[in-house]
């Protein structure tokens, strides 16, 4: 290790951009309040005590999916497999009319690879839903599924992106990127689009004018190589396209999954992946602390360890739920508001590019509204000598 | 052992003199207000300092709920800030416990950074109930079938493992 904590946070100081070296040692690093302080300072820096959330919606239309990825728990490999469905046009839609009275500002939707659905499907769902609301925005399909389509309907990556982008699609999501580094790639998702694929669907879609996001999952058989190897990766096609709004280091969950007995990565991992991730990814503009995959409660200190943004109301989540998820599926607007508060931050809602919807004013004071409820923990606090 | 960058953090927010006041419960209660106003991580922080200098990295976990209770209602931050406080003011040496029935495993886990050495809760199944002396875990034709409690004791060990500590189960009190 050529590297110390001491010559990072000089590193950081000065502004310059931190090695494949820094990032080990910053996994490796034995004192977490350090990694996570130093991460806490360039996320302040950036983006002062703003914490950004929005209205979302999540729908995952089918798990039927021809990909047999060994961490997921949601996937039915086929179409009248017991558990497998997939809903209608008409279902997908009512998703939304349903929930007119109190409108998600985006819809993101997450599919299997499912191989009997005419293109024509993917079009009309989005032009549908535009038809109902008009300024919704569209976060669908991962790189994984434009490039499943891509061969799938025999087209080009930019083919598919063009006819969506017409039927109303604006962004998209980042799943599907799992672990760049083929040594793990190879063994967890073999049959699904290469870590080239899928940063080329990015590119494009980069190209064609859209902001996306990106992830990682971490904590299964990976190594803390493999980890800053795939920030790597991203930081250096932002560096080409600028496309990347925000990247989200996203938990394994064991459950019901061809990786079941893994245990699933630990709350001090959590922390420290986003940590590092807003340590060593200086050009991505936003770190999410997903709270599905680490606990509402977790997600929150990670508001204090780089993360500036804490996805949103979500609704009904599926994907982690099968997999084990201890997390509620859905988190009213309220709640969210009252844990980034707690955080010490100011709530901002965002819309899926980043435009603020409403800021909170920062004027009921977290800090303090913390400390009266610390005085009355005190109380229930018994410590013994 | 404290980081460069814990020490500085501490030196430049005045906390620093903590650490000289363990002893002196006086000049310490005297610093209650100043330290109050801390930001939640330099707490932590300090708390973590005394920690492994008082009580080392050994984390005591018992079934028994008799160490202290934090109030179930906090939230992440807020409970961790608690924790830290407790540590600070306690008497040098103090065990400074989490109920992680109360508060989850996660964030007792975290909170063995922030200032505590001790973990109490009933051990549970899935389920939800406590796991019975001679139940048994493991499923299919390899599973060695062992007792569900030295399972959930190695799960245990391997969650304070990945936070760098060390455990000691000890039987209820």
């Amino acid at each position: 290790m050529t590297t110390s904590l001491g010559k990072i946070v000089d590193k950081v100081s000065a502004g310059e951009r931190l090695s494949f070296d820094d990032g080990i040692t910053l996994f490796l690093e034995p004192d977490l309040l350090a990694v996570g302080s130093l991460a806490n300072e360039v996320c302040e820096h950036k983006h002062g005590d703003r914490v950004y959330f929005n209205r979302n919606m999540r729908i995952e239309l089918t798990n039927v999916c021809v990909a047999s990825c060994l961490f997921c728990s949601f996937a039915k490999l086929e179409a009248h497999a017991p558990g497998a469905h997939t809903m209608s046009l008409e279902e997908a839609w009512h998703e939304l009319e349903t929930r007119m009275d109190d409108p998600p500002s985006e819809i993101h939707i997450v599919n299997g690879l499912h191989p009997g659905l005419p293109f024509s499907y993917y079009e009309e769902l989005l032009s549908g839903f535009k038809r109902i609301k008009p300024d919704i925005v569209m976060k669908c399909f991962t790189a994984v599924e434009i490039h499943f389509f891509a061969e799938h309907y025999r087209l080009s990556h930019e083919e598919v992106l063009l006819r969506l982008q017409k039927a109303g699609l604006d962004s998209l999501p980042g799943g599907g990127a799992e672990i760049f580094h083929p040594e793990v790639r190879t063994r967890i998702s073999h049959d699904k689009a290469t870590a080239d694929q899928y940063l080329e669907v990015h590119r494009t879609a980069h190209r064609l004018g859209m902001r996306t996001n990106t992830t990682m999952l971490y904590g299964h058989i990976e190594t803390f190589s493999h980890r800053v190897d795939h920030m790597l990766r991203v930081r250096a096609l932002q560096d080409e396209t600028n496309g990347f709004q925000a990247f989200i280091p996203l938990a394994f969950h064991p459950d019901g999954n061809g990786m079941k007995n893994l245990p699933a990565p630990t709350a001090v991992d959590d922390l420290r992946t986003l940590a590092v991730s807003r340590l060593m990814l200086d050009n991505v503009p936003h770190i999410k602390a997903y709270w599905v995959s680490m606990t509402p409660k977790i997600a929150q200190v990670g508001l204090r360890f780089g993360a500036n943004d804490i996805d949103g109301t979500i609704v009904h989540e599926t994907i982690y739920h099968a997999a084990g998820s201890s997390s509620p599926q859905g988190l009213r607007y309220e709640e969210l508001v009252r844990l980034i508060r707690e955080a010490g931050r100011v709530p901002v809602e965002r819309d899926t590019h980043y435009n603020v919807v409403r800021e909170w004013m920062p004027s009921a004071m977290p800090e303090a509204a913390c400390k009266v409820r610390d005085r009355n923990a005190d109380r229930h606090l018994r410590v013994l000598s | 052992m404290m980081s460069e960058l814990v020490r500085r953090a501490l030196d430049a927010a005045g906390l620093l003199r903590v650490l000289t006041l363990r002893n002196n419960r006086v000049e310490l209660e005297g610093m209650r207000a100043e330290v109050e106003k801390a930001d939640w991580i330099l707490l932590g922080a300090l708390a973590n300092v005394i920690r492994a200098v008082e009580v080392g990295d050994r984390v005591r976990v018992s079934a028994n709920a008799s160490v202290a209770v934090t109030q179930s209602d906090l939230r992440g931050l807020a409970f961790l800030r608690s924790i830290s406080l407790a540590r600070i003011f306690s008497a040098p040496g103090a065990t400074i416990g989490v109920d992680f029935e109360q508060v989850g495993l996660e964030l007792a886990q975290v909170a063995l950074s922030f200032g505590a050495n001790e973990l109490c809760g009933e051990m549970r199944n899935k389920r939800g109930a406590t796991i019975a002396e001679d139940e048994l875990g493991g499923v299919g034709r390899r599973s060695k079938r062992l007792p569900l409690a030295t399972i959930k004791k190695r799960e245990l060990t391997d969650v304070l493992a990945a936070a760098g500590r060390t455990v000691e189960f000890v039987e209820a009190r």
